[in-house]
C-alpha cells in the first residue's frame, strides 16, 4: 500500500516529538532513576562541599544543586518556600529560626564542624594593622566584617570586637559585606585594609590576602556549623543521604581539607 | 533604619540629579546642535548604563573608581581617599545609572527648539552662550524638567551599582531601596513596608509629575 | 553704504544648478530685490546677515567689512549691525511683545531697555501690546513687533525678507505704507525682497531685478517694471505695467474713478477709496492696443499719446518701451511691428479700456 506523503511526514514529526515529551523529570522518582536534590549552604562551605557533592554523585548517582550564600539570605528564601532539600548554616540563630517555625526536620538537625576567626589584610600593604588591637589606628581606614544582620561571620566578627572593647573605635570605619566571601573580596582588591574572616576562608585568596592575627573562640564563640533536612523536601531520602555523607568520615577528611574543625 | 536611609536618600539623590541635570543637559546640547562623526557612537555609550544589567555597570565602576580602580588609584594617592563606601560613590552609582535618562530627555528637548530662534538671537548680536541661557533653555525648560524628574526616579530607585560601589552600611551609604532590601533578608517586615511604602509613593508622585509636564505643549 | 560683492554655486546631488554672481551697493532709502523662488535673492540677504557664506566676494557695510574670501575675512553674524525681519517673524515666543524688542538692546540697565523698547512700539504704532505674548497677537502687530526688534537693536541695515507675504491685503497695505514711513523716520537703508511687483513700485526707491542668479536690470521701479530692457527682464518681471498713482476724483454715475500719474492720468472701474488715497495700478502690456492715428470713437476710456523709446524682440512678439509722463510697455506681434513701420522716436496712440486697468493695492 502506497503510504500517503503527508502521512509519512507526521510520523516522522512524532518519532522526534515523542523523546521530548518524555524527557521531562516526573514527579515521583522511583528509587532506580537519578535524582536531584537542592543544598543551601553558608558560602564559607563552598569549596568543601562541592566537592562532597561530587562524590555524592559518584556513590548514589544523585546530582546535587549547590546554592551558596549568606546563611541570613537563604534562611529567608527557605521561609519563602525555596525549593531546598538541605541546608547548612554558619550559624546556629539561623537554623534555630527555622526550627521554630517548623521548616526543618528536626531529627535530622546536628553540629557537622567547627571554625574560627582570622584578621586578614590585603598581601603586601604597608598601611595593614599587625593585631586586632592596631585596628584603632589612624592608617586603618576601612574595616570589612559581614553585616552582622544576615551573616554569622559577621555576627561572631562583631561579638569578637565587642569583647575586645574595640568597638566603639572600629564602628565607624566598619563596611559591611553580603557575605563572608565579599569581605574576602574587599580585602584582596584593597578597598579596606583588613577584614574579618574564617580562617577556612583565607585560602582561596590564593596568596592574595594574608593572616596578621587569629582569634581564639572564647570571645566570640564557638562557631559551630549545623546541617539539617528541610521538611517537606520533595527527596528526603537521598537528602538524609547527603546529609550522612556529610557527617560521615569522608565528609569530615574533606572538610578538615579546608581548614574545618571537628565540631567539639 | 528608616529614618536614616531616607535622608541618606534624599541627600544622595538630590545632590545626583543636581550634578546629572547639568551634566546631561551640556551633553545633549553638545549631542544636539553639534555635527561631528563619532557623535552617534558617543550617544550609544553614554546610553549603556541604561542597557547594561544594573550590576555590570556597577563592575565598572568598581573597575573606575574603586582603590585600585583606573581613576580611583590616582584620586587615593593625591588624596588618601576613595570613592567606594562613601555617599559620594552612591551618587556617582545613582548619576551614572540615570544619566542615560537625562541626556537623551535633554538631547530631545534642546533638539525640539527651532533653531531659527538661534538665529534671530545670533542676528540681534548674542553669542552662543547667551542664546542658550537666554532662548534655547527657556524654550526646553519643559522637556529638560521632565528628564530631570524622570533622572531622580532613576536615583532614587537605583541598588544594584550603587551596592556594589557603595557597600550597604546604614547610617553611610544604606539608601532606602538598599534599606528594603536588608530589612526584608533580616526579618524586619515592618520596615520594609514602610520604606517600601515610601518609594511607591515617590514613583507615582514622579509619573505624575512627569505627565503634568510632557503634557501638550501650549506655548513654543 | 552696503556695498555686496558675492558669488555662489547652488548643488543639487553633486551638480552645480546655478551660480550667484551679484554686485551691488545701496546707499539709501529701500532697495528692493525682485525675483522668482529660486533666484537668490533669500541667499543674498542670508549672506549679508552672516547666516549663510559665499564661496567668493566682499561685502561691506559703513566702511566695515564683514566678509573678504581674499582675506579671509567673515565676520561672526553677532558682530554685523545689520537688522533682520524674518518672512514668519520669528518672535520668540516665551517673550512679551516688549522683551521681544528689547532682546537686542544693547544697554545693561533693564529700565532704559524698557524705556527704549517701548519708543520704538509707538512709533510703529503699537504701543499698547507691549505685555502680549506673540501667540496673542494678530499678524500685522506681530510683524510690526518683529520690524521694532529689528530696528532696536540699532542696525546699519535692515533686510527684510518677504516680510508681508503671510498677511492679507489690506493689512498688507497698510503696512507697506508704514514700513516706508519707519524707513524714512530711521534714515537707515533697508533691503528688501519680495516677489510682488506692487511692493516694489510702491515701497522701493530703487529695484534690482534677479534672474538665474544674476542682476539683470537695476534702477527705478516703475522703470524696471514698466521699461524692461531686454527680454529676459521683461519675463523676470511678468507682463503687467505696475503704476503708482493717486485717487484723484469719481464718477458714480458713469462707474469710473479717475487715477492721478505722474503726467498723466487714467480712467478706470468705480473704486471706493476716498479722493488722494496712493493706490496701484496694474495693465497688463497686452491688454493695450496701438494706432498711429487718433481715433475718436471707440469704446476705450483710456487714449493716451505716447512716444516709442525702445523695440524689445522676444521671439514673435515685441514689447515696446513707450512713454506718456509713465513708462508704459505694450505687447504686441512682430507682424503688427512691421505692419505700422513702429520704431524709437514713432509718435504713437495708447488705448486702454478702463476694466483693463485693476487695482493692484
Amino acid at each position: 500500500m502506497k503510504k500517503h506523503p503527508g502521512q509519512r511526514s507526521a510520523a516522522l514529526l512524532l518519532s522526534l516529538l515523542i523523546p521530548l515529551l518524555l524527557d521531562g523529570k516526573p514527579a515521583h522518582p522511583t528509587s532506580a532513576q537519578a535524582r536531584e536534590i537542592v543544598v543551601a549552604a553558608a558560602i564559607s562551605l563552598s569549596e568543601a562541599f562541592n566537592e562532597i557533592g561530587r562524590l555524592y554523585h559518584q556513590r548514589t548517582g544523585d546530582s546535587v544543586t549547590f546554592s551558596f550564600a549568606s546563611s541570613g539570605e537563604l534562611e529567608k528564601q527557605i521561609e519563602a518556600g525555596a525549593p531546598v532539600d538541605v541546608f547548612a548554616s554558619a550559624g546556629q540563630k539561623e537554623m534555630d529560626q527555622l526550627q521554630a517555625k517548623q521548616l526543618i526536620d528536626q531529627s535530622t538537625r546536628a553540629d557537622f564542624a567547627r571554625n574560627t576567626l582570622v584578621l586578614v589584610v590585603p598581601t603586601g600593604s604597608k598601611a595593614a594593622p599587625h593585631s586586632f588591637t592596631e585596628l584603632q589606628g589612624p592608617s586603618v581606614q576601612r574595616i570589612a566584617i559581614g553585616d552582622p544582620k544576615t551573616v554569622p561571620a559577621g555576627q561572631y566578627a562583631e561579638q569578637l570586637l565587642r569583647n575586645m572593647q574595640l568597638w566603639p573605635k572600629v564602628e565607624p570605619r566598619l563596611v559591611l559585606a553580603l557575605n563572608v566571601r565579599q569581605v574576602l573580596d574587599y580585602v584582596v582588591r584593597e578597598e579596606v585594609e583588613a577584614g574579618i574572616v574564617y580562617a577556612t576562608d583565607v585560602n582561596i585568596a590564593k596568596g592574595k590576602a594574608t593572616v596578621v592575627a587569629s582569634a581564639p573562640d572564647q570571645d566570640y564563640g564557638p562557631i559551630l556549623y549545623p546541617i539539617a533536612v528541610v521538611k517537606d523536601s520533595s527527596g528526603a531520602q537521598a537528602a538524609r543521604g547527603f546529609v550522612n555523607l556529610v557527617r560521615s568520615p569522608d565528609g569530615v577528611r574533606i572538610l578538615a581539607k579546608y581548614g574545618f574543625l571537628a565540631p567539639k | 533604619m528608616i529614618w536614616p536611609a531616607f535622608k541618606l536618600s534624599l541627600l544622595v539623590v538630590t545632590v545626583a540629579t543636581v550634578l546629572i541635570g547639568v551634566v546631561g543637559t551640556g551633553l545633549g546640547y553638545v549631542l544636539a546642535k553639534r555635527q561631528f562623526r563619532a557623535k552617534e557612537l558617543c550617544d550609544a555609550i553614554l546610553t549603556l548604563p541604561m542597557v547594561l544589567p544594573p550590576t555590570v555597570t556597577g563592575y565598572y565602576l568598581i573597575l573606575l573608581f574603586g582603590r585600585r580602580g583606573w581613576i580611583g588609584r590616582y584620586i587615593y594617592s593625591l588624596t588618601g581617599w576613595s570613592l567606594a563606601f562613601t555617599w559620594q560613590g552612591a551618587v556617582v552609582a545613582a548619576g551614572a545609572m540615570a544619566l542615560p535618562i537625562m541626556v537623551k530627555s535633554a538631547r530631545a528637548a534642546l533638539e525640539s527648539v527651532d533653531a531659527r530662534y538661534e538665529m534671530v538671537s545670533f542676528s540681534l548680536g548674542k553669542s552662543e552662550l547667551e542664546t542658550f541661557f537666554r532662548v534655547t533653555l527657556p524654550l526646553a525648560m519643559r522637556g529638560l524638567v521632565a528628564g530631570i524628574v524622570l533622572s531622580f526616579a532613576r536615583a532614587l530607585g537605583e541598588f544594584g551599582a550603587t551596592l556594589m560601589l557603595a557597600g550597604n552600611i546604614p547610617g553611610k551609604t544604606q539608601t532606602m531601596p538598599l534599606a528594603i532590601f536588608e530589612a526584608f533578608i533580616s526579618g524586619e517586615d515592618r520596615q520594609a513596608q514602610v520604606l517600601a511604602l515610601i518609594l511607591t509613593f515617590a514613583s507615582v508622585a514622579t509619573i505624575y509629575l512627569t505627565n503634568i509636564l510632557t503634557r501638550s505643549q501650549r506655548s513654543a | 553704504m552696503l556695498r555686496v560683492d558675492l558669488k555662489k554655486q547652488f548643488k543639487t546631488n553633486g551638480r552645480v544648478t546655478f551660480t550667484l554672481d551679484v554686485n551691488f551697493s545701496v546707499q539709501q532709502g529701500i532697495a528692493v530685490l525682485f525675483g522668482p523662488s529660486g533666484s537668490g535673492k533669500t541667499t543674498i540677504l542670508r549672506s549679508i546677515a552672516g547666516i549663510e557664506v559665499p564661496d567668493e566676494g566682499r561685502i561691506e557695510l559703513s566702511n566695515q567689512v564683514y566678509f573678504d574670501s581674499a582675506a579671509g575675512i567673515n565676520l561672526p553674524m553677532q558682530k554685523r549691525r545689520i537688522g533682520f525681519v524674518f518672512q514668519d517673524y520669528l518672535l520668540f515666543p516665551h517673550l512679551t511683545a516688549l522683551e521681544n524688542v528689547g532682546y537686542g538692546i544693547k544697554s545693561s540697565n533693564g529700565t532704559e531697555r524698557r524705556y527704549r523698547a517701548g519708543q520704538i512700539l509707538k512709533m510703529l504704532g503699537i504701543a499698547g501690546v507691549g505685555d502680549r505674548y506673540p501667540r496673542q497677537l494678530s499678524g500685522g502687530e506681530q510683524q510690526r513687533v518683529a520690524l521694532a526688534r529689528a530696528l532696536a537693536s540699532d542696525p546699519a541695515v535692515v533686510l527684510l525678507d518677504e516680510p508681508l507675504s503671510a498677511l492679507d491685503i489690506s493689512t498688507r497695505l497698510r503696512l507697506l505704507e508704514e514700513i516706508v514711513d519707519v524707513q524714512r523716520k530711521s534714515a537707515i537703508p533697508f533691503v528688501y525682497v519680495t516677489h510682488s511687483p506692487a511692493d516694489a513700485v510702491r515701497a522701493g526707491d530703487s529695484a534690482l531685478i534677479l534672474d538665474s542668479g544674476r542682476i539683470i536690470q537695476e534702477g527705478k521701479p516703475s522703470e524696471v517694471f514698466n521699461a524692461p530692457r531686454s527680454s529676459a527682464v521683461s519675463r523676470a518681471v511678468g507682463s503687467e505695467n505696475v503704476l503708482a498713482g493717486t485717487v484723484h476724483d469719481h464718477n458714480k454715475r458713469e462707474g469710473i474713478s479717475v487715477i492721478n500719474l505722474a503726467g498723466c492720468q487714467l480712467v478706470i472701474p468705480y473704486v471706493v477709496l476716498p479722493k488722494t488715497t496712493p493706490v496701484i495700478i496694474g495693465i497688463r502690456s497686452d491688454d493695450i492696443i496701438v494706432s498711429r492715428e487718433r481715433i475718436g470713437q471707440t469704446s476705450a476710456r483710456n487714449l493716451l499719446q505716447a512716444t516709442i523709446k525702445q523695440v524689445v524682440r522676444d521671439g514673435q512678439e515685441v514689447d515696446l518701451l513707450t512713454a506718456c509722463g509713465v513708462d508704459l510697455k505694450v505687447r504686441i506681434t512682430a507682424q503688427a511691428l512691421d505692419a505700422l513701420d513702429l520704431q524709437p522716436g514713432t509718435k504713437v496712440y495708447l488705448l486702454i479700456k478702463a476694466s483693463s486697468c485693476h487695482l493692484l493695492s
